[in-house]
């Protein structure tokens, strides 16, 4: 598939429109932060993020649209806040860092959130912008234009010195405000689109770029947004080219031509034409199509639609990922989806669903499956995909081969029968039909001392945790026992199907008592 | 005649410091006005409360007969001030000296405006009061602590202000441009009919021009001279 051809998906043209859009405006937020020195705002914006995420998780409400919410309501009170308060927007940016961190922690706790998917709102994901987030990063682009168009002289007065502006009869204060909530809700959108980690880049090294090679303001904002639009466009052709993640390809070219406006200024109109030579030049790369079949998320998903029959499997997430919910789609995967017939997704990844509502094949089956690793509730699975593939005769092959294959790993484990376990969260199914009697779970995020606590006063035999997110050493060595890891994605030790699942994880479990 | 700067019994608090324990100070249209006294007894502060940057917690502050408390005549009294700060800019914002002193127009062109030939006219012509049109395409932050200083004086001129602040105006000049400069402002001050408060440490400039001279000390007003 050709770059051209992956523009036809709408996806791929939300993305292209919010780059275009946030190219040009968003890099103008990153003058108001050079400027007024406001670093420590993004900081604190992540966190607020976050703590949104961790409320709309518990809530259960769309935890993107309840970070943005929070961040609007932050970038409205910090400015006044500060004044008020007379400490400084960096003191006070920093005690909103550290008290929504803490709160999200605490909701994450009590919320039972698993953190990794609290924390994904900060990976932001440009290929999964809906029409309703390209709405909202067009209209604040267009706010921020708006903004330096008819009030240019005015922030050119505040940037420049903020008590001279007041001095001279200008509304300092109000319109101040106004550019610190527009730079709150710039990073807010800006998470969305790239992640929280790398946000102040995208937004910064445009305009810190500009402002190596500025001589007036009007320059530095032309410039930003030139360079903007530069990184964000041949940031995001790269990516597809090169099989990279498209935030990080946008960052490594806006840090190129910082590094070239650092070098030599005069550079700066060949290093604008080289990177536009760059791109049409790449623009001829393509990935060839590949053959039509069933798409998995994961490894999971795909050992279950091996086990119905599939004749091909294309596995989105790579094999080696350590929590394979957190894959990041890329446009590389893009050709995977071309012609499938069946997408298998569990509904915690992050991408699939958003990325079969957005893909123009509407001929694609979508299922859900429940992917608990219980032996039941796999055949289940199994049933299901087969009766979507049509291969149930397939299935029952491979059901009666796999019940044989559990019926010999359990009697291996018969002399486990009965231990004490300290379980970890996910891999109770596991434990469970291993015919070890749990007497602790322990779930995922931060151990509290109450709950090694209780685990140790348990007198587990064993702790088993689980690989993908480890959490549970410290009450095996606190309680002196034994200690293993299982899985639930193939993927560890050359595990592919369900069958070396349960083989693998009975392994482990001897092994952890060897 | 009214006065056009008046401070009655205003009192300035930092924290737990206070910096003006109940100051009185009052300025005629013509006047050149001198506030003089050790650092940190409260001089800067006194001008920054004169144009509604500092708000005390007491007190009653009126710019040409209006009273500063009242928030609707902020913005609209300080396009009336002009301030020139001691310090220079630090920063390397990019913006050039005529830019720069146009920048002294903005309150009174008005918001969502842009500065007509008449602003640009007014702002070359402080330029030239101060001497610095040969510089006038620099970058503001290239230029001396002296220069800059010009700078800010070429802005509160463009300003046309009926009341001008000055916060130790020649601090950074050397002997010469120090008396060019105070020679200036008296020029203006004079041509004008403006109302000017001086903050200085040199006992030269307060016996040349003042015809009155206020001592601040421990956060008090002293009025110690008055020449009619």
């Amino acid at each position: 598939m050709s770059w051209f051809e992956t523009l036809t998906f709408p996806f791929m043209q939300h993305a292209l429109i919010a780059v275009f859009f946030a190219g040009i405006a968003f890099p103008l937020v990153g003058v108001f932060i050079v400027s007024l020195n406001l670093v420590p705002l993004r900081f604190a914006m992540m966190h607020v993020a976050l703590l949104g995420g961790a409320v709309g998780l518990f809530l259960n409400v769309d935890p993107m649209f309840m970070g943005l919410l929070l961040c609007a309501f932050t970038a409205v009170a910090l400015g006044p806040l500060s004044e008020r308060t007379k400490i400084g927007l960096g003191t006070v940016s920093g005690y909103f860092m550290t008290l929504t961190l803490a709160l999200s922690f605490i909701i994450f706790y009590k919320g039972n959130i698993h953190v990794i998917q609290a924390f994904s709102i900060l990976w932001g994901n440009i290929f999964a912008l809906t029409v309703w987030d390209l709405t909202i990063v067009i209209l604040v682009s267009l706010s921020i234009l708006g903004l330096i168009f008819f009030f240019f002289k005015e922030i050119q007065a505040i940037l420049y010195d903020r008590e001279l502006a007041l001095a001279v009869g200008i509304p300092e204060k109000k319109l101040y405000y106004v550019i610190v909530f527009m730079l709150g809700l710039t990073i807010a959108v800006s998470m969305r689109m790239i992640g929280a980690l790398l946000v102040d880049a995208f937004v910064l090294l445009p305009a810190m770029a500009a402002n190596l090679v500025s001589r007036s303001l009007k320059q530095s904002f032309v410039l930003s947004s030139l360079f903007g639009l530069i990184s964000g466009m041949s940031g995001l052709y790269a990516s597809f080219v090169f099989d990279l993640p498209a935030s990080s390809c946008i960052i490594l070219v806006a840090a190129c031509i910082i590094a070239i406006c650092m070098i030599k200024r005069t550079l700066l109109a060949r290093v604008a034409a080289l990177l536009i030579v760059t791109c049409a030049l790449l623009m001829a790369g393509t990935v060839s199509a590949a053959e039509p079949v069933a798409v998995a998320s994961t490894s999971l998903t795909g050992a279950i639609a091996k086990a119905a029959g599939a004749r091909e499997v294309r596995i989105l997430t790579p094999a080696g990922i350590a929590h394979p919910p957190e894959y990041e789609l890329k446009p590389s995967d893009l050709p995977k989806l071309e012609g499938a017939q069946v997408v298998l997704y569990a509904g915690y990844e992050r991408m699939v669903s958003k990325l079969v509502e957005t893909g123009r094949n509407k001929q694609i089956l979508v299922v859900q499956l429940n992917t608990e690793t219980s032996p039941e509730n796999l055949i289940s699975q199994v049933r299901k995909v087969a009766a979507a593939l049509k291969t149930e005769v397939q299935a029952a092959a491979w059901e009666k081969e796999f019940q044989g294959k559990l019926a010999a790993l359990r009697a291996s484990l018969a002399p486990l029968s009965a231990k004490r376990a300290a379980v970890h969260w996910h891999a109770q199914p596991f434990a469970r039909w291993a015919g070890l009697s749990v007497v602790q779970v322990v779930r995922p995020g931060e151990l509290t001392p109450k709950v090694i606590a209780d685990a140790i006063a348990q007198k587990p035999d064993v702790v088993v945790d689980i690989l993908h997110s480890p959490v549970a050493k410290t009450i095996a060595d606190n309680a002196q026992c034994k200690y293993g890891q299982v899985i639930n994605f193939p993927g560890a030790g050359n595990t592919v199907t369900l069958d070396d699942l349960f083989e693998y994880n009975t392994k482990e479990l001897l092994k952890a008592f060897r | 005649m009214h006065h056009s700067v008046e401070l009655y019994d205003v009192y300035v608090k930092f924290g737990d410091l206070l910096v003006l324990d109940g100051v009185t100070v009052e300025a005629k249209p013509d006047e050149f006005v001198s506030l003089v006294g050790a650092n940190g007894s409260g001089k800067t502060t006194l001008l920054k409360v004169a144009n509604g940057m500092i708000r005390p917690f007491r007190g009653i502050v009126k710019v040409l007969g209006h009273e500063l408390s009242q928030k609707a005549n902020g913005n609209s009294l300080r396009k009336e001030v002009g301030f020139v700060p001691q310090r220079s800019i630090s920063n390397r914002f990019p913006i050039r000296v005529d830019e720069a002193v146009l920048m002294g127009r903005y309150g009174k062109i008005g918001l969502m405006r842009a500065p007509g030939q008449e602003d640009r006219d007014k702002a070359h012509e402080a330029l030239e009061i101060v001497g610095m049109t040969k510089l006038a395409q620099k970058l503001v932050h290239e230029l001396s602590g002296g220069e800059q200083q010009k700078v800010a004086l070429a802005r509160a001129l463009a300003q046309e202000p009926s009341v001008l602040l000055l916060d130790e105006p020649t601090t950074y000049l050397d002997s010469d441009s120090q008396s060019e400069i105070m020679e200036t402002i008296y020029t203006i001050h004079c041509k004008r009919g403006l109302t000017t408060l001086l903050v200085t440490h040199d006992p030269y400039w307060v016996e040349q021009y003042s015809s009155k001279v206020y001592l601040l000390k421990d956060g008090k007003s002293h009025l110690i001279r008055h020449k009619e």
